[in-house]
């Protein structure tokens, strides 16, 4: 036991000797607070950052916050003793809920900007890319290939979709707010999620896991984003994979970036902002599979294979009562 | 005795404020949010009709997987603590593999082997001739069952096992002389001396599934079949309802703690245990039979594990390919450094960990054992019973309140809250042990004149060892597999190999994430043998 114990203490002290060396000061740095995956290794942020910083002098202290909720969360409960500058990633439909920890900022490049993606018209956070939810398919499965919602809830699709609950991922979130966009609330959402009742594979904890038992071969078809094919382009070199675009519409999420109230880094926080809205633009998007908001731009051919839905819904145009009720309408329906 | 509980109480204060400060603290903060406006938060778990459903299938899974664990544990435990062979260790420290793989990956491994399109379907397809699966055993409730087993035999294998390794077999054999059978002396000799583990393993392993969420939503198949767990969750993360969620981890915590306080009194004191068992080398029929068991053992717990290394080096289409271990070495920005960086970081926290989880596992066992107290265990247990997403909701009210942040205080941060989780492991592991520790032997040693201090080391703690380094295998494996707590405390600057696992998944790189998990299954069978053969050499067995 000594032994072990006083390995306990070199060991600890070796950690002690070895983080202390990677401390300084964020004090003069502009904090930004993004979700994990912005901020990971393999997030845009491992490129950007420097370009940024050697562009502008400004030394930026990014703290990875946990995913977009765990973040928003994290703003609330510090209030006002927030060491953030700025915010990065906050989706609309969240957006209501940090309205209040921010201070309005008109870029000049709002201008570039799709009109139909600035959801904040008093700009107090900016959108700077998103993303459409959508149906991913395996097109060697031998299936029809199904053109709309509607066409899911056919006989020939049964046990052929993987789901994913709402009530733990914002992608299937995603799905219920856009069953509630085509369909209303009434009998027709009704009915195509109870056809889901029989269709659906199984309903995953998480987008993570419905991918993984779609690449595993457990069904043809998955819940998942219009960018996911551009992987497999990329990586595997196979267009196996389809999005279906359904003419409908589909329902899309917008992240964005805004200025923590009280700031004492303001001027530091709008080149951030400008820098994102601009050449942080692909990047961001490509790293993230999204879209960049500022449509003009010229996207790599691998995003051939996602293509842009012309029509989409807003999440954050549906009110947080209606999806609350929405969630227990669907608990109602699926476990009746 | 009652005059020496102050000194072993003491000795466990520095455990108990780990747990107030880290644990207790964070969770009453949260908690009161359940009793804003006059307990109205409180009020309407109580009323909904939904609450009662969930409550109903979570006690019935749970239970269910627990009493299934323990049930299919007991014959192997009895060969296992009579019979020595060649490979018996190596499967005991096998089976503790499972507790390594983040949920993400025993879902995937679960899929590659037992899924419609698994390879077990694929090998039995052309066994038969058929051309569709032949076994559909996930998406139903039984894959829910199946799968807990699965990651919680091993808890009841191994600790029912060493429990029964310390038993002496003399009282059996006067059971034998006069007259009773063998089934009889089990249930009316054996069993009641066993109590104490099971009572431990199926309680731990009841825990384990109260709060499971990931796997009961992705293998069940149906939203009917959800835990609290999945409620808090879409409380906490989806409608940011942080008072219903407050009051329904209330609700919960609550349940699971009166099955503790219930089920605390069937750990009381076994009798004086002078004799451990003598191993006896297996021969001939107990051989081949203990060989059986093995094969058995192997065959249930191997497969999803190597179907994850499978993965690693070969494609869903049955390709040998390198790729993955490519994109480890190259991806992203030079990740070959990210996970290396990785690995010393997963294997220096796991460490840290285990070690202090040990060393005030022990210390609170101890005191519990020595007052009989339910208050003790009941309160070393609370961070396993509160289920991990209370856990990450306290825990980010712990990050929120410290002002400042560095590599350093985060990296604290994340082995604390390590700590916080494990601890009620090691303390559940080693209680049965303190416990069984002869009351009538600290009692000889004052009277012949020892100090509670050479008491307690060279009396009292070589009865506490094995189940010490049971505590250490099971805490450093936990503590390797963790993921949540990573991320909520360590603002993404702390990357474990579980971390890595989720980011290669959020880039699509599932393959990837097998040959990550290969790295982490490695990284834990070369820790778990060098506790082996260490723990041999310099007395921690």
């Amino acid at each position: 036991m000594k032994k072990a114990m006083l390995l306990a203490l070199v060991l600890f002290a070796a950690t002690l000797i070895s983080a202390e060396g990677l401390t300084e000061s964020t004090d003069d740095m502009l904090t930004v607070y993004a979700y994990d995956s912005f901020s990971g290794d393999w997030g845009p942020a491992a490129k950007l950052l420097p370009a940024f910083e050697e562009e502008t002098g400004i030394k930026v202290n990014l703290v990875g916050a946990g995913d977009a909720v765990e973040m928003v969360s994290r703003l609330e409960l510090e209030g006002e003793n927030t060491e953030a500058d700025v915010i990065l990633g906050v989706t609309d439909d969240f957006a209501y809920r940090v309205y209040p920890y921010l201070e309005a900022y008109d870029s000049p490049y709002l201008d570039v900007i799709d009109e139909e993606l600035v959801f904040d018209p008093e700009h107090r956070l900016l959108p700077f890319d998103y993303g459409t939810f959508a149906f991913v398919w395996d097109s060697e499965c031998g299936l029809e290939k199904p053109q709309s919602l509607a066409d899911l809830t056919k006989p020939e699709y049964r046990n052929k979709i993987i789901l994913i609950d709402p009530r733990t991922s914002s992608v299937g979130l995603g799905l219920l707010l856009w069953t509630y966009n085509i369909y209303g609330d009434g009998e027709e959402f009704e009915a195509w999620w109870r056809a889901m009742k029989d269709n659906a594979l199984t309903i995953a904890d998480g987008w993570s896991s419905a991918y993984g038992l779609f690449t595993e071969g457990e069904a043809p078809i998955v819940l998942s984003y219009t960018t996911s094919p551009v992987y497999h382009v990329m990586n595997e070199n196979t267009t196996r994979y389809q999005t279906l675009v359904f003419q409908e519409g589909h329902e899309a999420q917008i992240e964005a970036i805004g200025i923590v109230k009280g700031t004492e880094h303001r001027a530091e926080a709008e080149k951030f902002i400008d820098f994102i809205l601009s050449e942080g633009q692909l990047d961001t998007a490509i790293a993230n599979s999204m879209y960049p908001v500022n449509t003009s731009l010229e996207l790599p051919d691998a995003f051939n294979y996602a293509p842009q839905p012309e029509k989409i819904f807003r999440s954050g145009d549906t009110s947080p009562e209606t999806v609350e009720a929405l969630q227990e309408k669907w608990i109602s329906i699926m476990t009746e | 005795m009652a005059r020496y509980d102050g000194y072993y109480l003491r000795r466990a204060l520095p455990g108990i404020a780990v747990l107030v400060v880290l644990f207790l603290i964070p969770l009453i903060t949260t908690f009161s949010y359940a009793f804003h406006d006059g307990m109205r938060p409180l009020m309407e778990i109580f009323e909904d009709g939904y609450t009662y459903r969930l409550l109903s299938f979570t006690l019935t899974e749970s239970l269910l997987s627990a009493l299934l664990s323990v049930l299919a544990a007991l014959p192997f435990a009895a060969y296992f603590s009579r019979y020595t062979f060649p490979g018996r260790k190596a499967v005991m420290t096998l089976s503790a593999l499972a507790f390594t793989i983040p949920t993400i990956l025993v879902v995937l491994g679960f899929v590659i082997w037992y899924g419609n399109n698994g390879l077990l379907n694929d090998f039995l397809m052309r066994l038969t001739g058929r051309d569709h699966s032949v076994i559909e055993v996930l998406y139903s409730f039984r894959a829910i069952i199946l799968a807990h087993v699965y990651l919680n035999f091993p808890i009841a294998f191994l600790l029912i096992t060493q429990a029964w390794e310390g038993l002496s077999d003399t009282t059996e054999h006067a059971a034998y002389t006069l007259g009773a059978g063998r089934i009889r002396t089990f249930f009316m000799v054996t069993l009641p001396r066993l109590r104490g583990s099971i009572a431990a393993a199926f309680i731990l392993i009841f825990l384990f599934c109260f709060s499971s969420f990931s796997i009961i939503l992705v293998l069940g198949g149906n939203p009917a079949y959800s835990t609290f767990e999945t409620e808090i969750y879409r409380r906490v993360h989806i409608s940011v309802d942080r008072e219903g969620a407050a009051a329904l981890s209330v609700f919960a915590l609550c349940v699971s703690s009166l099955l503790l306080i219930i089920t605390g009194p069937g750990m009381r004191r076994r009798k004086a245990e002078r004799r451990q068992r003598e191993l006896i080398k297996a021969k001939g029929g107990t051989l081949a039979a203990a060989y059986a068991l093995v094969l058995l053992i192997l065959l249930f717990l191997l497969p999803p594990m190597l179907s994850i290394i499978y993965r690693a080096f070969y494609t869903k289409e049955g390709a040998f390919t390198l790729k993955a271990w490519n994109d480890i070495a190259e991806g992203g920005t030079g990740f070959m450094s990210a996970a290396s960086g990785a690995v010393i970081a997963s294997f220096v926290i796991a460490s840290a960990v285990s070690l202090l989880s040990v060393f005030l596992g022990a210390r609170i066992a101890m005191a519990s054992a020595k007052r009989g107290s339910v208050l003790l265990p009941l309160l070393s247990s609370m961070p396993m019973a509160s289920g991990s997403v209370t856990l990450g909701l306290g825990f980010s009210f712990l990050s929120a309140m410290i002002p400042f942040k560095s590599p350093l205080i985060s990296l604290l941060l994340v082995i604390a809250a390590h700590l916080v989780i494990v601890l009620p492991f090691s303390v559940r592991t080693i209680t049965p042990g303190a416990r069984a520790i002869p009351a009538l032997l600290p009692d000889a040693a004052y009277t012949l004149g020892a100090s509670k201090r050479r008491t307690r080391r060279k009396v009292e703690m070589p009865f506490l060892y094995p189940y010490m380094r049971k505590a250490f295998a099971f805490s450093f494996a936990l503590s390797l597999g963790e993921v949540n707590a990573t991320l909520t405390l360590s603002d993404g600057r702390i990357s474990t190999i579980p971390v890595l696992i989720y980011r290669m998944i959020g880039s699509y790189n599932y393959q990837g994430a097998a040959a990550l998990g290969t790295i982490l299954l490695a990284e834990a069978l070369i820790i778990f043998a060098i506790g082996e053969c260490g723990g041999k050499k310099n007395g921690i067995s």
